[in-house]
This record gives C-alpha cells, sequence and structure tokens, in this order.
C-alpha cells in the first residue's frame, strides 16, 4: 500500500506539472488581448495603440521569454501567493481563500443531499422494480436528470423573488460572519445541483442494487432466513455502491471548481465564476492558478476514491 | 403586470436555454415597448459664484445610513486616466470641476476650482483653486497636483498607456502653476468643450506625491488617495467596493450618507432583482423585465435616461463592395432601426432611433423631424425603393453574400445581428452566414479588419459636444475608425469643427456633417442606448427625474430618508 501510494503521488507530481505547462501554454496561443481593449461599463469600446499595448504588456513582464514568465509564475505558486491577476495588487491567494469555502460548502451540501435523496430512491426503485412505485420513481428522476441546474436556478429566483420578494445575498457571507445567511445563500445553488446529482446516483444505485441483488451470496443470505433490509444494509449497499462514490467523488472534484452555470443564474461570485471572468478576458493568471488548483483537487481526490475502495471493499488490495 | 414579468423571464430562460444549445438563428422580430423619447438637453448658461457649495436638493435632508448600488464595480485597477475605476469609484476624486448633479447634468459647477477666466482667444484658461482642501493620506492640494495630472495626461511616461483621455486633451498646449492657486491651461486652439471635457468623471486630480512615488504609474495601488467626499474602505474583487464618508470633505455639506457599498453585478437581471428584494438600493441598468415590474411598485422609481454610447454595426469600407459608399447608403436607408432595437429591447434594454449623435448632446436632430427623413421614418416602403436602386447602381440588382459578426457576453449583439441579417436579407436579398466571436478577440479582429459587419458598439462618446469622438472615430486614419472609413469632405469639416466657437455656427456645421454622414455612411448606426434606471424611493438627492442623460458616478448629494 505504501509503495502503491509513492507511486501514485510521483505521478500526482507528474500530472499536475503536465496541466501547469499545459494551461501556461493554452492561454499564450488562445487568440484575444485583454490588454489591448478598454471595455468600461456603460463606455463603449476603447482600443489601444500598438505602442499602448505594448507598454501595458512590459508594464506586466509580459514581453519576457516564456520560460521566465513560467519560472517567475512557479515562484509564485511556490510562495503561496499563486501570483496576481492583472493589474490588482490582490494575490489570486485571496480570491481563492474568499471564495473557496463557499463553493465547497456548495459542492459538500450538493453531494450530501445527491446521497440523501438519490441513494433511498435507487434502493426502493430497485426493491420494488416494475412496480408502480418504481415507474413513478423512475419518471422523476429522468425528469430531473434531464432539467438542467442553471435552468432550475433561474425559476427558483423567479418564483422568490415574485413570491416571496427575496433573493440569496449577491455578495459572499461566509458561515462563520453570518451563519443563517450563509445557509440561505448556500441552500439554492446546492438544491439546483443537488437534484440534478441525485437523479443520477438513484439511476445508478438502482442499476448497481439489481445487478448485486443477482449475486449468489445475496441469494445464499435470503435462504439463511435475513430479512430483506438487513440484506441490502449488510450486503447489497456495500458492493453496490462503490461505482456511487466514484461518480460522487468525480462530482465533488468538478464541483469543488465551481458550477459556472448555477452560479450565473443565483449571481453568485464562486470559484467556477472567477474561472469563466479570467477565461473571458484572458486573465492569465487566474486561470493558470485556478486550473492549477483544480488539477491538485481533482487529482487527490481520485487518489482518496481509491483508498476508499480498499477500505470498503477487503476484496481490493494495491501493490 | 407580475404576469408580463413571468411571462418575459420564462422567454428569457428559454432565450439562455436556446443560446447555451445552439448557434445563433435568425432571431425573431418581436416587438417591444419603445422607449420614452428624450429631449435634447441644453447647457445652462448659470454661473455660480465661488461662494457656492452643492447641497442636496431638499429640505432637511436626513444622514447617515449605507446606500447600496448594483451595476458593474470590479476595476481591473484604480488608475482611472489609464482607464480603470468604476462608475462610482470616481467618487473618491474631484475634477476642477464637475457637471451639476441638482439640475440633471445641465450645468457646470466649480469643484476642486472656484472659479475661472477665459482669454478673448479662447486658448487661455485660468483657474483659481480652492483653498483648504487636503488628499485623504492628509496632504494638502495645491496648483502642483493639478499640473502633474495633466502633464501625465498630455505627455504620459513610456510605462503608462492613458489611451481616450489624452487624445481628448491633445488640445492642450501646456499646464502651468502660475502660483499655489492659480493654475493655467493654454490651449493650442480655441476648443469650445474643453470645459466639458475637465467637467467629466475620468478627469479627477490625483497627488503629486503619489504620482512621484508609483513612477506615475498607479495601476498596482489600492487605492491612490483623492480629495473626494468619499473615502477609499476595502475591494473585494467580483463583489463590492466600500466607500466612507470623507469627514474632512471641503464642501461642509456634503456628503449625508455614512457610506456607499458598489456592489460588483454583472448581470442586469440581478441589478434588478437586487433593488426589487432591497439588496441595493438602486442601479442605473436594470434588464428590461425587472425594470417593467418595478414600474408597477410604489416603493420604487424607474427611469430612462439618454446614454452617450451606441448600438452599431461597424461596415469595413475598405472590403468590396463595401468600399461602394452607395452600398452603405443602401444599407442605412434599408434596415429597420426601431425593429432592430425592438429585437433587443427585452434581453437588453431600449435605445433611441439617432442620426449619428447621442440623444442626449443639444446638437441632435429633434424627434419631429428625425422621424421624416430617409432611413429614419418608421415607414420603410420609400426607403427600401431607393435602397434596391443605389444597390443595383453599385452593380449588385439581386443582392450578395457576406458575413456577420457577433460578439458574446452582450445579449443585444447576439440577438440584433441575426436581426440585422434577416432585414438585409429580406429588404436588399444580401445574406450570408452569422459568426459569433468572444469578447477578447474583439481587438484582434478590428485590428486585422477581418470583418465585413460587427456588431462591435465601437462608437461612444464620453461628452455631449460631438467633435471628439467624430474626431476618434470617423476621421480618415483616427485611432478609433475601425470602419476605416476616409471621407475627405467630412475631415475637412472636422477641421472647421474644431475651432468654431460661435453656438449657431458650430450647429450649422454638425447639420452639415450629419447631412454627410447620411449620404456617405460610414457604419450602420442602430441607436444610442436608453439606461433603465431603478431606485427605492426612499433614495433622496439625487434628481433621477431631471437627469437628462446617463451619468451615474456620483451620489454626494444623496440621502436615505429611513
Amino acid at each position: 500500500m505504501a509503495q502503491y501510494l509513492i507511486r501514485r503521488l510521483l505521478l500526482a507530481v507528474v500530472t499536475i506539472f503536465g496541466v501547469t505547462v499545459v494551461i501556461f501554454v493554452a492561454m499564450r496561443v488562445l487568440p484575444g488581448d485583454p490588454l489591448a481593449m478598454i471595455y468600461g461599463e456603460g463606455q463603449g469600446i476603447y482600443v489601444l495603440t500598438e505602442e499602448e499595448v505594448a507598454a501595458a504588456r512590459a508594464s506586466l513582464g509580459l514581453d519576457k521569454p516564456l520560460y521566465q514568465q513560467y519560472l517567475s509564475w512557479m515562484a509564485d505558486v511556490a510562495s503561496g501567493e499563486l501570483g496576481y491577476s492583472f493589474w490588482v495588487d490582490t494575490p489570486i491567494r485571496d480570491t481563492i481563500l474568499r471564495r473557496g469555502p463557499i463553493t465547497a460548502q456548495i459542492a459538500l451540501t450538493a453531494i450530501l443531499l445527491a446521497w440523501i435523496i438519490g441513494v433511498p430512491t435507487g434502493i426502493l426503485s430497485a426493491m420494488w422494480r416494475e412496480t408502480p412505485l418504481d415507474y413513478v420513481l423512475r419518471i422523476v428522476v429522468t425528469l430531473f436528470m434531464a432539467i438542467p441546474s442553471f435552468w432550475l436556478g433561474l425559476t427558483m429566483i423567479l418564483v422568490l423573488v415574485l413570491f416571496f420578494n427575496w433573493r440569496p445575498s449577491i455578495t459572499i457571507v461566509q458561515f462563520w460572519e453570518n451563519p443563517r445567511e450563509n445557509m440561505l445563500m448556500v441552500a439554492g445553488p446546492s438544491f439546483a445541483i443537488g437534484i440534478g446529482l441525485a437523479a443520477i446516483i438513484a439511476r445508478m444505485t438502482r442499476t448497481t442494487v439489481l445487478e448485486v441483488l443477482r449475486e449468489d451470496y445475496v441469494r445464499t443470505a435470503r435462504a439463511k432466513g435475513l430479512h430483506d433490509w438487513g440484506i441490502m444494509v449488510r450486503h447489497v449497499l456495500k458492493n453496490a455502491l462503490l461505482p456511487v462514490i466514484t461518480l460522487s467523488g468525480l462530482a465533488l472534484a468538478g464541483l469543488l471548481g465551481g458550477s459556472v452555470a448555477v452560479e450565473r443564474a443565483f449571481g453568485f461570485p464562486g470559484l467556477g465564476m472567477a474561472l469563466a471572468q479570467g477565461a473571458v478576458e484572458r486573465d492569465w493568471m487566474m486561470v493558470q492558478n485556478l486550473t492549477l488548483l483544480f488539477a491538485v483537487v481533482f487529482v487527490f481526490l481520485n487518489l482518496i476514491i481509491d483508498i476508499l475502495y480498499a477500505w470498503i471493499d477487503p476484496r481490493i488490495r494495491y501493490e | 403586470m407580475k404576469r408580463t414579468f413571468r411571462i418575459t423571464s420564462a422567454l428569457l430562460a428559454l432565450l439562455v436555454l436556446l443560446v447555451a444549445c445552439a448557434a445563433p438563428a435568425a432571431a425573431p422580430v418581436a416587438p417591444a415597448a419603445p422607449a420614452e423619447p428624450a429631449q435634447p438637453i441644453v447647457i445652462s448658461d448659470v454661473e455660480y459664484g465661488p461662494d457656492w457649495l452643492m447641497a442636496a436638493p431638499e429640505a432637511n435632508p436626513k444622514r447617515g445610513g449605507i446606500l447600496k448600488t448594483a451595476w458593474g464595480a470590479n476595476p481591473t485597477h484604480f488608475d482611472i486616466h489609464q482607464g480603470g475605476g468604476c462608475a462610482g469609484c470616481n467618487m473618491m476624486y474631484d475634477g476642477l470641476i464637475m457637471w451639476n448633479l441638482l439640475d440633471g447634468y445641465g450645468s457646470i459647477v466649480p469643484a476642486l476650482a472656484t472659479q475661472w477666466e477665459i482669454s478673448d482667444d479662447k486658448t487661455v484658461y485660468t483657474f483659481t483653486l480652492r483653498e483648504g482642501v487636503t488628499f485623504h493620506d492628509g496632504a494638502p492640494f495645491s496648483a502642483e497636483d493639478v499640473v502633474a495630472t495633466f502633464e501625465r495626461i498630455i505627455a504620459p511616461p513610456d510605462n503608462i498607456s492613458i489611451g481616450g483621455l489624452r487624445e481628448e486633451l491633445a488640445m492642450v498646449d501646456s499646464v502651468t502653476a502660475a502660483d499655489g492657486s492659480t493654475v493655467v491651461f493654454t490651449l493650442k486652439q480655441p476648443t469650445p468643450y474643453f470645459l466639458e471635457i475637465l467637467a467629466g468623471d475620468n478627469s479627477i486630480i490625483y497627488s503629486k506625491a503619489t504620482l512621484e512615488a508609483n513612477d506615475y504609474d498607479l495601476r498596482g495601488v489600492t487605492v491612490p488617495p483623492g480629495t473626494g467626499p468619499f473615502k477609499f474602505v476595502d475591494f473585494i474583487p467580483g463583489e463590492k467596493v466600500v466607500l466612507e464618508a470623507n469627514p474632512d470633505y471641503w464642501n461642509p455639506n456634503l456628503p449625508y450618507v455614512d457610506g456607499i457599498e458598489l456592489l460588483h453585478v454583472a448581470a442586469w437581471a440581478d441589478r434588478g432583482t437586487a433593488v426589487l428584494t432591497g439588496q441595493a438600493d438602486m442601479s442605473f441598468n436594470v434588464s428590461f423585465d425587472t425594470w417593467t415590474e418595478g414600474a408597477t411598485r410604489d416603493d420604487l422609481g424607474t427611469a430612462r435616461a439618454a446614454c452617450l454610447n451606441s448600438h452599431m454595426i461597424a461596415i469595413n469600407n475598405t472590403r468590396p463592395p463595401f468600399d461602394n459608399p452607395l452600398v452603405r447608403k443602401a444599407i442605412h436607408l434599408a434596415v429597420d432601426r426601431q425593429a432592430l432595437i425592438d429585437a433587443f429591447t427585452p434581453v437588453w434594454e431600449p435605445a433611441f432611433v439617432t442620426r449619428w449623435l447621442p440623444r442626449a448632446t443639444p446638437f441632435a436632430t429633434p424627434d419631429e423631424e428625425l422621424l421624416t427623413m430617409p432611413g429614419y421614418r418608421p415607414d420603410k416602403t420609400a426607403d427600401i425603393e431607393e435602397a434596391r436602386r443605389l444597390l443595383a447602381e453599385a452593380g449588385f440588382p439581386n443582392g450578395f453574400e457576406t458575413t456577420f459578426t457577433a460578439w458574446t457576453e452582450a445579449s443585444s449583439s447576439e440577438v440584433a445581428v441575426p436581426a440585422f441579417a434577416e432585414l438585409l436579407r429580406t429588404s436588399l436579398n444580401i445574406t450570408g452566414d452569422v459568426v459569433v466571436v468572444e469578447r477578447a478577440r474583439t481587438t484582434d479582429i478590428l485590428r486585422a479588419g477581418d470583418f465585413d459587419l460587427f456588431k462591435a458598439d465601437i462608437y461612444a462618446s464620453s461628452i455631449l459636444d460631438p467633435y471628439p469622438f467624430w474626431n476618434s472615430y470617423l476621421r480618415t486614419g483616427a485611432s478609433q475608425n475601425w470602419s476605416q472609413y476616409s471621407n475627405p469632405d467630412f475631415d475637412a469639416l472636422l477641421d472647421k469643427l474644431a475651432t468654431e466657437i460661435d453656438p449657431d455656427a458650430r450647429q450649422a456645421l454638425v447639420n452639415q456633417g450629419l447631412d454627410i454622414l447620411d449620404e456617405n455612411p460610414p457604419f450602420f448606426l442602430i441607436g444610442f442606448c436608453a439606461h433603465s434606471a431603478m431606485w427605492s424611493t426612499d433614495v433622496k438627492g439625487v434628481s433621477f427625474e431631471a437627469r437628462q442623460w446617463s451619468k451615474w458616478g456620483r451620489f454626494e448629494t444623496t440621502w436615505l430618508d429611513r
């Protein structure tokens, strides 16, 4: 196990290095130069002359050779500041520290909600398969799989504004600042994301539970006279939930990067919006650092999921 | 009305879904409520003496409270002369003079200068500065600060890019300090709009010490100290800029509120819902549906104000067949401007049909005359017939194929361009694909001239006088002339307009210019935008109803009736 972990950690370093190189190069070969244009709110567009653009680039160190720019970025990463967004004199680290907790809160709440709703739904659907209950649950599950989360978010906002004259806060309220406001802010996006994810988890749970229910050891358990729920909890779920854990882990990794569509629907300043805005404005440092962060999260969550596998299923051993 | 809001909102949600899922197609030209026509304003001749101080227009204004606004307030940096800042950020600063907040920006009043004299030949402006003013860091304000500020603008060092403001002040020959409280601007030529530029939100004064300490580049400074009614407290990128009242402000009447939170709300619908639900006290441009909903409520006020930036389709004048003025005029005549505006209004905001100038300027052609003119009149029958004749004369009796370019991040573009393409197809059989590009690519495309017809919205003024922006956007070879328009007659007219002081002669020159542009259009102008403002009725002191053009950057006279 220790050897496996070391191997995976080394592989993680290589993967993350590869990501940094790819994103660094990608931002520089993408067409479009944000420095060349001043776009002010309600002020139209002013396009800078080539001399003005050259001055702006030089002031940001973008006239240096690529390897120097890359090394400079890596030095910023090593220092923990992660560099600076174009011209703003606050480190990108501060943006991540402010938006990261609430984005993670939404991701975790959404996953929790998805499990609380999705797993029981999938189990019920499997245990009473081909019954009216199963048909109803499958219709509902298919419906929520089909509804885009951002549409659900927009609809929720409309209902809240029109019927309750209320909407979640537009600026971030951290849990330790005002728990109630924070929970109200997190609830909407978590529900919009979680309900769709719950539908996917329900469907996968139903499929995997049905597969496991056909296994010999389940038949043996029944022959021993165990109750259906006992079989489900002690024998079926442990095996049936492995793919659901994988799915949830990947979903969590994705959600920790923020959901752009849902954040936009709620007017919510999360990490997803920061990345999307950075990409639109070609804010290279913002995009590079957030991509690096997401790569690290993704690689390590995958590693944790693999370790969880071995913990849940003793037959799985890594060498 | 709530039903209207719900239906409009559902349509908007559907539109978002369609835009997300499919390539843009020809948009239906949906009817929408026309914007209320604004009347051109007249700059007041009222003279304000050196002792005059601005105060709220209402009697007994209350003090205290925090004003929350909702619009884009996510400055890339705070060097306002280099294009940084945000609407409202300039309240940390003052200019020498400013627009009067009390009469809806109808007159220019003293700020850091208490009075000014203009020489007979209109080339020397002498400003007497206010005594006892200090910057937020405690440093005294003096003529040296004014000189350092404007010298950086008119002759910027190599490490900075001043851009538009430098072009606007290109007529300034020198700025000198006659003594500690007198500054003299000497112009290369008489310039009738010089005071307008100095009153602009961007013509703010930095301290000489701050400029020198930062090698004249303030982009990395959060935040350079000013003399304004509000001081900087905090900036949370992507969320808000927080300001507090300056207790040492030179005008003891102002400000009334304890502070301002400039909330950064990017989406117009979110701005609207923020005001509807009381999260924000006001916004100067909310979405059409939330504005419509707000107009039904007693606790909210709503208004529309003509703004100085346009909706326009840039035409590449160097590419055949658009190099032929007859083709450009045919397009100018054939396309129904109001139909285009009606198409994008539900997803953006209304706009005013105008004739090459913002509706807010005193030089604009009045509605009653405009709506009888070819190209602008509602009945398109005769215009389309003439346009077809012109196209045939240019050698394209059966139309031709072209490419239409729209940019993302602006629903007006993504809806207007397909609608424009459809109107050109049905009227002149000009057909082609619609290409959608990212905003970040706009500059590359404009620089390379890699477009035929591009809704780039690159025609905006910062002041009411036509000369500076006509000179930047329409003169042969000008820095912002991305349509690459070249018309010697118009260039000659600009030469005269630059220095014509007499108001009547100036209006006559502008009218000649408008005629030239109608006859030989540089691009297709849809109209100038009309911002949809919405505010809580307990926000006082802003003179919203008197606001004749959309300029929302200062709120020192605002007070909260709570």
